[in-house]
């Protein structure tokens, strides 16, 4: 079942354009990836869902409602950010009560092991954590909250690679323990792929992919082998990235315009290899052209 | 899939009252301070004075009303409302179950109880200074009342919420889309010249206590509508 869905959905802020035309359906219970380069319009589309921003066209349905200011898909979302502000009298224990107080699924007894877990004092006010433990304060009033659409907007900056890594642990047992959506950006794709289940890859603006993780990565493949032989082959495919050394090349190729079978490539020296998620969403918003060192030449 | 929850507006505003009221108290001892300093600063000419002398003789009268009290207490209503609808305010309401029409029936609620509460601070500093004065001026005293009628006490409310109305509608106007900005503003600033520069507000102002409160809360609700109309179709901000 979706709980959401955008139909043509295009946001505007002035003259710029954050996003065009994005049509998708984001199943229940599941962990998703929205993946992107700064900019490109993966923060602005998660606004939308959360209510917050209104589409200049198209239409974007959460829990089969229109989610602008409303109360329903508010009840039922939470958004995480390192915006998310308390008030300044209210000690980090005060903000859990208040929680309680507004999320009936709120679990107060699990906050309190996770924050102890991180060494975070309970005493403590919001604006006094450091950069690393207010995300994690917020990463686990996100998962205490267990709402049916949990939206974690780059949920680990700022935290060091340890509670990085118990934190996407915290994430999946959360999920396992009380099934819900997950929707999640990350500039650490590599460090969350294990838990993710689908990726939504946005460029310019654009969903440029939405499949499921394994799908996903099968869409970009590595070839390397003597240059010769692989020159028709780049010709009659897509080729996103190439290096030739010493009569050798490796390219990175769209692997559904490649219709020869491994065993052909084989017997011709050219190895195959697969390509991480992280990597295909690399190469996929690479833009043709982009080069650091020309810069510097 | 995992069911979902259904709350309605009105445990969601109530919940909000409830806490934004405990948290933002502390506007109301910043009164309570502004008020005792104003109370001890006319303590000794009061609201009005004007004084007569012939030969030795010479007599002074001071009169002592709730009017500067009620002026105080105006500024404070506004400048409350303003701050309420400042981004900081917002983006704290976005932190738990709300929506931009929920936190801003919350925020009217919280500024008809504070402009109940101020009232009551109002007439506190008042009697406190007559009071004062008796104890530490010795001073002799006319009085028209001992004490406050409901139609004065209703009439301060109704004007502190007018005032609480107007800073939550200027101050959600500017978070609103830019031909609301623009519509709004100009109208406020139109009626605060017609109403402060035609002759026409003296007659107003010798209306009956009642009439004034009621025409005060008309204004005032029609504000709080306004606001919420505006804040619907605001979208959030929080860069």
């Amino acid at each position: 079942m979706n709980i959401i869905q955008c139909v043509e959905l295009s946001k505007s802020f002035g003259r710029r354009q954050a996003l065009q035309r994005v049509t998708c359906a984001i199943d229940a219970e599941k962990i998703i990836g929205i993946i992107g380069l700064n900019g490109a319009g993966k923060s602005t589309l998660l606004n939308i869902f959360a209510g917050y921003l209104k589409p200049t066209t198209g239409s974007c349905k959460v829990f089969n409602e229109n989610p602008f200011n409303n109360i329903q898909t508010a009840a039922n979302m939470i958004f995480i950010d390192d915006q998310l502000s308390f008030s300044e009298y209210l000690s980090l224990e005060d903000i859990l009560k208040m929680g309680a107080d507004f999320y009936p699924n709120w679990q107060n007894e699990l906050a309190y092991r996770m924050l102890d877990y991180a060494g975070i004092d309970l005493t403590a006010k919001h604006q006094q954590l450091s950069k690393g433990q207010l995300a994690t304060f917020n990463l686990v009033y996100g998962l205490v909250s267990r709402c049916a659409l949990t939206i974690l907007d780059e949920p680990m900056n700022g935290m060091d690679e340890v509670i990085r890594t118990d934190f996407y642990r915290a994430i999946l047992k959360e999920y396992l323990a009380f099934p819900r959506t997950f929707l999640i950006t990350s500039h650490h794709l590599q460090e969350m792929e294990s838990i993710l289940e689908e990726i939504l890859l946005i460029d310019e603006g654009s969903v440029i992919a939405h499949a499921p993780l394994d799908e996903f990565k099968e869409q970009l493949i590595s070839l390397s082998g003597p240059s010769d032989e692989l020159a028709d082959l780049l010709s009659e495919t897509e080729v996103y990235a190439q290096k030739i050394v010493a009569g050798m090349t490796s390219a990175v190729v769209g692997a559904s315009k490649l219709f020869v079978s491994e065993e052909i490539l084989r017997t011709k020296g050219i190895k195959v290899s697969t390509l991480t998620a992280s990597e295909v969403c690399m190469y996929l918003t690479n833009k043709k052209g982009r080069d650091i060192d020309a810069i510097f030449d | 899939m995992q069911s979902l929850t259904n709350i309605s507006l009105k445990t969601i505003v109530k919940k909000q009252v409830k806490w934004e009221a405990k948290l933002n108290i502390s506007a109301l001892s910043s009164l309570v301070i502004v008020q005792i300093i104003f109370g001890v600063l006319t303590s000794s000419s009061g609201s009005a004075s004007s004084g007569h002398g012939h030969g030795n003789l010479d007599v002074r009268f001071s009169i002592y009303s709730l009017d500067t009290f009620l002026i105080v207490s105006a500024i404070w209503a506004f400048i409350v409302a303003l701050l309420f609808t400042t981004k900081a305010y917002r983006v704290d309401d976005l932190s738990v179950i709300s929506s931009r029409t929920s936190s801003t029936i919350a925020n009217i609620f919280v500024m008809i109880m504070y402009s109940f509460i101020a009232v009551i601070i109002m007439i506190s500093t008042y009697y406190l200074q007559v009071l004062g004065i008796l104890l530490v001026e010795k001073k002799s005293f006319v009085t028209e009342g001992l004490f406050i009628s409901p139609s004065t006490f209703i009439l301060c409310f109704s004007s502190i919420c007018l005032f609480g109305a107007l800073g939550l509608l200027f101050g959600t106007s500017f978070k609103g889309p830019v031909v609301i900005k623009i519509f709004l503003s100009t109208f406020m600033v139109f009626s605060f010249i017609y109403i402060f520069m035609t002759p026409n507000i003296i007659p107003l102002m010798m209306l009956p206590n009642l009439m004034i409160s009621v025409l005060c809360l008309l204004v005032a609700t029609l504000c709080f509508c306004l606001t919420i109309w505006i804040a619907n179709k605001s979208e959030v901000s929080r860069k």
